[in-house]
C-alpha cells in the first residue's frame, strides 16, 4: 500500500463493551498487532478491527498516546532489544499522560502488551519501576495491596540472603 | 476484492492466535524456570487467582519481569520479597543476565566460578556473582567500609618472600593466587590447603612486565624479563624477554599450575621502554622506544610471537612517558591499533592500520639498532575528546609521571561491552625547598574506549552528558573519563631516589596505606609503643634500604619513652596508619558528578578516598596490598609471610 494512502485512511476499532473507534491509519497503527492485522486484510478494507481484550475507557486512553505520537520514528528493530537503554526517564508528555490511577496504569500497560506497542508498554513498566525504586516490601505492598503470602521461615531465609542491602 | 470477516471469524482468531502464541513463549520461560523449585505448584497456585488482572501482582509473568528489568539491584531484591510470585520474577536468568551485562559495561569484574565464560554461567551462578560484586562495590563506596566476615590468614612457607616491587601479582581465582618472590620465582599457591602447587624460575633479577588474563583458558599471560649483557654499556645492555603463560587449576581440583615459556626474546633495552600485551589470543605485543635522533615514538609491533613476526614503525609522535601513551588496545574490529595520548588536556586516540604496520613485517633481529631511519606510519582516524577539566592539580607543571599502568578489561569479551582500557598514572611532585624535602603523590584515572568503526567520521567530544550508566554503550567513539586522587602520606617502598607507594590496584580501584602522626592520649604507666616497636625492627630487618624512614619513627617512639613515668595521661604524637581506597567513578560518567562534595578546601575533581577497617598491626607489617573487586577481597601481604584476605561482599 502506498504511503499517500496511508495519510488519509481511516481505521475502524471495535473494543471489548462493543464501543467503535474511528482512527487515522497513522495512529493506529502505532500498534503492531493492528498494523499486521491491516496488512493481512489488504488495503481495501472498510472492516472495524476487533479488540477484544481492551475496554472503551482504556482504547481511548491508548489512542490518545498514539495520537500524540502518530509522528515517532519506527521503533528499533527486535534485535536492538537488548541494547535498548534502561532508563528511568521518561518524556514530559508520557508522565502527564500517564498519570492515572493505578488500575488504568496497569490497564495501559496490559493493553499496551496485548496492542504491542512496545514505547507505551514501556513509558508503563517505567512508571511503575519508578514508583517501587528505593522502596522496602512492606511499602510495595502497601503501595500494590499486595498480600504476604511468605511463611516466616521463608521470609527470614530471603532477607538473609540479601543482608548486606538492607542498611543503606 | 472486498471479503467481509466477521467479529471472531477465522482469519482475526489467527491472526490474534499469533500474538498469543508470543505470551506463552514467555510463559514456557516461566514453567522452566518454576521446574527448578521443588515447591512449584504451591507457587505457581499461589499467584494469579487473587489479584484482579489489572494489578500489579495479577500482571503476567513477563509483564512483571519487563518491570523489574528496569529496577537496579537493591530495589530487585526488595521486590523478591514483597510475595512469591515477585520473588520468583525476580530470580529470571534474564534479570541477572541484564545486571550483568551492566556491571561489565561499567567495567566492573565479575566473580565467575570455575572462570567460566559469562554465558556458561547458570542463572543461580550468575545471581551470586552479580551480587558479590554489587556488595563490594556498595561496600566500597561507604565512607568507612566494613569488613563482613571475620579476615582470612593464610600463611605461606618461610622460604616464600614477597617481591616487593611486584605489582602485577593478581588473583585469577578465590582459591589460586601466583606470588612472585625476591629470588625471581613465581609460586602458584593454594590458599585453602596452604601449599605450593608449582613453582616457575625467571632468574634473579627478573621483573614482571605486563600481564593480562584469559578467562576461557583459565590463563594469565606475562611478559616477564631479565637484564644481560653489560650493566655501564647502554648500547649492549639487553631485555632477555620471556612470554609466559600460567594456567590456573581448576578451583574444585588439586591440580598444579601449568607454567609455560610461549617464547624468548632478547631486545636491546633502549627498545623497551614500555610493553603493552595487544592480544594474546592473537600472540601480539607491542614495545615502544625513542629512535635517537629526532626523539619520536617508535613501536616494535609484534605480530605473531611464534613466528617473531614483526615491524617496527615510527608514529611520528613526541614522545613522552606517561603522556604519550597513556593506553593501548586493538581496536574491536581487530584491525587497527589503538593509542590513546594525553596532549594539553584532551585525549587524543589515534587509530594505526594494521593493514600499513604489515607492510613493513620482518623476523624480528635482535641485533637491530636504533640507529636507522624506521618508516612513519600516520593515523587513519585521530579523535579528540576534551576532558571535562583540564585539572589545576596536573597543570602545576612540577607533577612528573612516575608510574604508568595500563590495564585493559581482562573478562572475557561479552557481546554489546565495550572494550576499553583503565590507566592509572602516578604523578610524584618533590618540593626541595620547604623544610628539606616534601613529596607530593598523585594519582590519575583515565577511561579509554576503543570504537569498534575506525572509519566513522563522528566525534565526540565531551561525555558531559552521560550521567546514567546505562547511557555508555555506543555513547561515542571515544567516551573518555579521568580523575584524580591525592595520595597523601603514603608508605613507601625503596625504589630508585623517590621511592614508591605501597599501591594496590584494580581497573577500578586505588588502594594505598597512609601513615600520618596524630596526636594520641596515652596514660603515664602505659606501655603502648611495644607492638610499634618490635615491628619497626622486624620491618627493617628485612628491608634494610628503608631504614632510613623508619629511623624517624624509631626516634620519635624514643622521645616518647624519655618523657614517661609523670603518671598523668598526656597527648603525645604517634604515627597511625590507615588503608585508603577510592573506587573511580563509572566510564562515561564525570568525576563532578561522582562526588560534588568539596572538603578540605580541595577542588571537587579530586576523589575523596575512603578507610577500611583493616586493623593497624596487619598495616604495620604491611608491604603489599592487592584488591579483587570480583570477590571483594582486599588483601594484604605482611613480613611474616602471611596474606590476610579481608572479605568485604
Amino acid at each position: 500500500m502506498s504511503t499517500t494512502e496511508d495519510k488519509t485512511r481511516k481505521v475502524k476499532l471495535v473494543t471489548s463493551d462493543n464501543e467503535e473507534f474511528e482512527v487515522d491509519w497513522e495512529v493506529a497503527t502505532r500498534s503492531v498487532l493492528i498494523k499486521h492485522m491491516l496488512e493481512d486484510i489488504g488495503e481495501s478494507e472498510e472492516q472495524a478491527i476487533p479488540l477484544p481484550n481492551v475496554t472503551a475507557n482504556v482504547l481511548k486512553k491508548v489512542l490518545e498516546w498514539c495520537e500524540h505520537h502518530r509522528k515517532d520514528p519506527e521503533p528499533a528493530p527486535e534485535s536492538s532489544d537488548d541494547n535498548r537503554k534502561r532508563t528511568l526517564e521518561i518524556g514530559d508528555w508520557d508522565a502527564k499522560f500517564i498519570q492515572v490511577d493505578q488500575e488504568m496504569l496497569f490497564e495501559i500497560i496490559l493493553a499496551a502488551n496485548y496492542l504491542d506497542i512496545k514505547a507505551l508498554l514501556d513509558v508503563g513498566c517505567k512508571t511503575v519501576a519508578n514508583m517501587i525504586k528505593g522502596k522496602q516490601p512492606e511499602e510495595i505492598r502497601k503501595m500494590f495491596n499486595i498480600v504476604n503470602d511468605f511463611t516466616p521461615e521463608e521470609e527470614a531465609q530471603i532477607k538473609k540472603e540479601n543482608e548486606w542491602a538492607e542498611d543503606r | 476484492m472486498a471479503i467481509i470477516y466477521g467479529e471472531g471469524g477465522p482469519r482475526w482468531r489467527q491472526i490474534l492466535s499469533r500474538k498469543s502464541r508470543v505470551i506463552s513463549s514467555s510463559e514456557r520461560l516461566k514453567s522452566v524456570f518454576l521446574k527448578s523449585r521443588d515447591d512449584e505448584s504451591t507457587i505457581h497456585d499461589s499467584k494469579p487467582s487473587a489479584a484482579p488482572r489489572s494489578s500489579f501482582s495479577g500482571l503476567p509473568f513477563d509483564i512483571a519481569l519487563e518491570i523489574i528489568l528496569h529496577l537496579d539491584v537493591k530495589d530487585i531484591l526488595s521486590i523478591a520479597r514483597v510475595n512469591r510470585f515477585f520473588y520468583e520474577v525476580s530470580r529470571a536468568a534474564a534479570v541477572w543476565q541484564k545486571l550483568a551485562h551492566d556491571l561489565m559495561c561499567r567495567g566492573r569484574r565479575l566473580s565467575l566460578q570455575n572462570l567460566l565464560m559469562p554465558t556458561e554461567l547458570s542463572s543461580e551462578q550468575m545471581r551470586s556473582s552479580v551480587l558479590k560484586s554489587v556488595a563490594a562495590e556498595h561496600n566500597w563506596l561507604r565512607e568507612f567500609p566494613k569488613k563482613v566476615s571475620a579476615s582470612r590468614l593464610v600463611k605461606l612457607d618461610r622460604d616464600i618472600v614477597l617481591d616487593q616491587l611486584s605489582y602485577v601479582m593478581k588473583y585469577a581465582s578465590p582459591r589460586h593466587i601466583v606470588l612472585p618472590t625476591t629470588d625471581g620465582d613465581l609460586v602458584g599457591w593454594d590458599m585453602n590447603r596452604g601449599v605450593a602447587l608449582g613453582r616457575y624460575n625467571m632468574g634473579r633479577q627478573s621483573v614482571l612486565i605486563n600481564v593480562q588474563g584469559h578467562y576461557a583458558s583459565r590463563s594469565l599471560y606475562w611478559i616477564t624479563g631479565r637484564y644481560t649483557g653489560f650493566e655501564n654499556d647502554n648500547m649492549n645492555l639487553n631485555l632477555k624477554l620471556v612470554i609466559l603463560r600460567v594456567q590456573f587449576p581448576d578451583p574444585d581440583s588439586d591440580d598444579s599450575f601449568v607454567f609455560e615459556e610461549l617464547q624468548q626474546m632478547l631486545m636491546p633495552c633502549f627498545f623497551a621502554v614500555e610493553l603493552h600485551f595487544l592480544d594474546t589470543a592473537r600472540r601480539m605485543l607491542c614495545s615502544v622506544f625513542t629512535p635517537h635522533e629526532n626523539g619520536s615514538t617508535g613501536l616494535i609491533v609484534i605480530l605473531d610471537w611464534q613466528t617473531n613476526l614483526c615491524a617496527v614503525v615510527d608514529i611520528d609522535l613526541p614522545y613522552e612517558y606517561g603522556r604519550t601513551i597513556i593506553g593501548i588496545q586493538l581496536s574491536e574490529d581487530g584491525e587497527h591499533i589503538v593509542i590513546h595520548s594525553n596532549d594539553s588536556g584532551e585525549e587524543v586516540c589515534r587509530f594505526y592500520p594494521l593493514s600499513v604496520i604489515r607492510n613493513y613485517a620482518s623476523l624480528w633481529d635482535p641485533a637491530m639498532r636504533t640507529s636507522g631511519d624506521f618508516p612513519k606510519i600516520f593515523p587513519s582516524r585521530e579523535i579528540h575528546s576534551k576532558w571535562e577539566h583540564e585539572l589545576p592539580a596536573l597543570a602545576q607543571g612540577q607533577l612528573v609521571p612516575h608510574t604508568v599502568w595500563v590495564l585493559p578489561q581482562w573478562w572475557p569479551t561479552y557481546p554489546d561491552v565495550p572494550l576499553r582500557t583503565s590507566t592509572i598514572i602516578l604523578y610524584i611532585s618533590v618540593d626541595r625547598a620547604i623544610g628539606g624535602r616534601t613529596r607530593t603523590w598523585r594519582a590519575v584515572q583515565h577511561y579509554s574506549y576503543a570504537s569498534g568503526t575506525a572509519e566513522s567520521s563522528a566525534v565526540s567530544t565531551s561525555s558531559a552528558d552521560d550521567t546514567s550508566s546505562s547511557n555508555i554503550s555506543r555513547a561515542g567513539p571515544c567516551t573518555t573519563a579521568r580523575c584524580v586522587v591525592e595520595i597523601d602520606d603514603p608508605v613507601l617502598i625503596p625504589l630508585g631516589e623517590h621511592g614508591l607507594p605501597i599501591l594496590a590496584h584494580s581497573f577500578n580501584h586505588l588502594g594505598w596505606i597512609e601513615e600520618r602522626e596524630v596526636e594520641v592520649d596515652v596514660d603515664g604507666d602505659e606501655d603502648t609503643d611495644t607492638d610499634t616497636d618490635a615491628c619497626s625492627q622486624r620491618v627493617s630487618s628485612r628491608f634494610s634500604s628503608s631504614r632510613k624512614r623508619l629511623s624517624g619513627l624509631v626516634n620519635l617512639l624514643t622521645l616518647r619513652k624519655g618523657k614517661k613515668g609523670k603518671g598523668k595521661a598526656r597527648k603525645v604524637p604517634r604515627k597511625r596508619r590507615a588503608l585508603k581506597m577510592v573506587t573511580f567513578p563509572d566510564p562515561g560518567v564525570s568525576p563532578a558528578n561522582f562526588n560534588n562534595d568539596e572538603t578540605d578546601g580541595k577542588p571537587s575533581t579530586f576523589m575523596r578516598p575512603v578507610t577500611l577497617d583493616v586493623p593497624e598491626h596487619v598495616l604495620n607489617e604491611a608491604y603489599h596490598i592487592f584488591i579483587d573487586p570480583a570477590v571483594g577481597t582486599v588483601t594484604v601481604a605482611t613480613i611474616s609471610n602471611a596474606l590476610h584476605v579481608f572479605p568485604y561482599s
